[in-house]
């Protein structure tokens, strides 16, 4: 099986206008279509990411805290997947909750040499 | 099976959200309103990111509620104000979620003095509903703009009028006159979700607001006993009874041609036990009855509205409104007794601002047949004005108005 990294981009702004009963119907969406991953087999692992970070820049190791908010997008959550093709992946991703609130999904084949070989 | 899973861990956050509050509000207090409400916000976005249902802790609610109280915390400690260490260990034991204080919050809050009732709900709305700005709008034809203002200067006269007073002491002062308030922002909240017309999802109900509220006055009627919190139980099981049917297939029906089959039998009963005569008569009660006469009516005949009126005037005694004497006249009419309903009409009309949508309705039936061509002209400026899609439709189907 191949596997796959799935990246949530999420439009914050969006996030935080949601009223309190579309956030709880989110944080369900959330958890039902992670349930189903995992019972399907294709969850190999998955977190939420905090909004802030560090960027580290360039030789002289130049350190900018974040959020980085150049832009309205930010990556909320990953998902490492698995499965037989790329296709089973996007049937997954397209059914992610992200997309619910203007969020974006980024599906990233995971390099194996192997593949190289054939 | 995933079904089960999915049912168990599931969460109503505009439930919860009006829980934290009052849990929060209660330790600390009327300063910090807006610090809790982001405190809040942000819980709720952190939670998204719990998606591992595995990573969910036994008890989620708790869980939110330290996550919120830490937040609000650290946001005290980085404006340096005051330190509310010494609230601390109280929390620990009897702050928490699970202790439901939504009612003793709107108790609270329906005792400032500085506030007017429509200023309260607002408020209430927003922070015990979980309603955000832009729902409460939805619902109550307010501009965004004007609640938002509404909302911001109740927080400030809350501030102001509260400030270094527990809740607790106020709360345990509660008399008549706020259990009163209670009820009438109670009823407010509810008629609100009655009346929910939301163009964008095409509903008509918001009916998870009509069983808070429901359940609310339910504990307020444990808690004092009065009458009149009995009464408004049983008029909101006959309000609640008539859900199912007050939509079909995305119409809104009217009361008198609704498929009573539909009405939800059991809360009509139930409202009947709380129909119950007080000692003292209050709105409550009479509007109850009006609205089980309609509900029990085998016809609705001159002598079904004869009763109706009669009901009506009584009410006009309790509660002084236009909206009442609007109903009063629509009776009038129905029972044939126009020309009372007309002198009543144009007594009311100095009472509502200019165009007011039941008015113009009621005034357009009234004339409906004496000078049928004013009737059409007011019911085509009504037309004009309706941004609601659904309530267009209503008017169109019944006939009340040919384009």
């Amino acid at each position: 099986m191949k596997k796959f990294l799935l990246l949530l981009h999420e439009d914050i702004e969006k996030m935080n206008e949601l009223s309190p009963k579309e956030m709880g119907e989110l944080a369900n969406a959330h958890m039902a279509w992670a349930t189903k991953l995992a019972e399907s087999g294709h969850l190999i692992s998955g977190e939420g990411l905090h909004e802030k970070g560090v960027l580290i820049t360039g030789k002289e190791c130049v350190i900018k805290d974040g959020p980085y908010l150049e832009s309205k997008e930010l990556i909320g959550g990953y998902y490492l997947l698995q499965a037989n093709d790329l296709d089973t992946i996007v049937q997954f991703a397209k059914e992610c909750p992200c997309h619910l609130w203007g969020g974006t999904t980024e599906i990233r084949a995971i390099m194996e040499m192997d593949q190289y070989e054939q | 099976m995933s079904n089960n899973r999915h049912s168990a861990i599931e969460f109503y956050y505009r439930a919860l959200y009006g829980k934290l509050f009052s849990a929060l509000i209660n330790q600390f207090g009327t300063n910090h309103v807006n610090e809790i409400e982001d405190a809040i916000q942000n819980t709720f976005l952190k939670s998204l990111k719990t998606w591992n249902a595995d990573k969910i802790p036994d008890n989620k609610e708790n869980w939110l509620f330290i996550v919120a109280r830490n937040d609000v915390l650290n946001q005290i400690r980085k404006k340096g104000k005051a330190s509310p260490a010494s609230n601390l260990t109280e929390t620990e034991e009897n702050g928490t979620a699970e202790n439901d204080l939504r009612l003793e919050t709107i108790l609270f809050l329906s005792s400032s003095k500085k506030n007017s009732d429509r200023a309260k709900v607002m408020f209430i709305l927003k922070n015990i509903f979980g309603l955000n700005v832009r729902e409460i709008s939805e619902s109550t034809l307010l501009s965004q703009e004007a609640i938002y203002k509404s909302i911001n200067r109740a927080k400030a006269s809350f501030r102001l009028e509260f400030e270094n007073k527990p809740i607790s002491v106020i709360t345990k002062k509660t008399g008549k006159h706020e259990i009163v308030t209670v009820e009438e922002i109670l009823y407010a909240v509810f008629n609100i979700g009655f009346d929910s017309f939301n163009n964008k999802i095409q509903s008509i109900v918001n009916e998870d607001l009509c069983l808070e509220a429901f359940a609310i006055a339910k504990e307020l009627f444990k808690k004092y006993q009065q009458d009149s919190t009995k009464n408004l139980l049983a008029l909101f099981c006959f309000h609640i009874g008539r859900i199912p049917a007050k939509i079909d297939k995305g119409k809104l029906v009217s009361l008198f041609k609704q498929d009573q089959a539909k009405w939800d039998k059991k809360l009509m009963s139930l409202g009947f036990s709380y129909l119950h005569k007080p000692e003292k008569l209050n709105r409550f009660y009479i509007e109850s009855l009006i609205a089980s006469k309609y509900m029990t009516a085998n016809s609705y005949d001159t002598e079904h509205w004869n009763e109706i009126i009669k009901l009506y005037e009584l009410l006009t005694k309790f509660h002084h409104s236009p909206i009442v004497k609007l109903n009063l006249c629509y009776g009038l009419h129905q029972a044939n007794r126009r020309e009372e309903a007309l002198i009543l009409l144009a007594d009311i009309e100095k009472e509502l601002p200019n165009g007011h949508f039941y008015y113009s309705l009621v005034k357009a039936e009234l004339l409906k047949v004496s000078t049928p061509k004013q009737s059409e002209t007011i019911m085509a400026s009504v037309m004009d004005t309706m941004e609601q899609t659904i309530r267009k439709e209503y008017l169109l189907e019944n006939g009340l108005i040919t384009l």
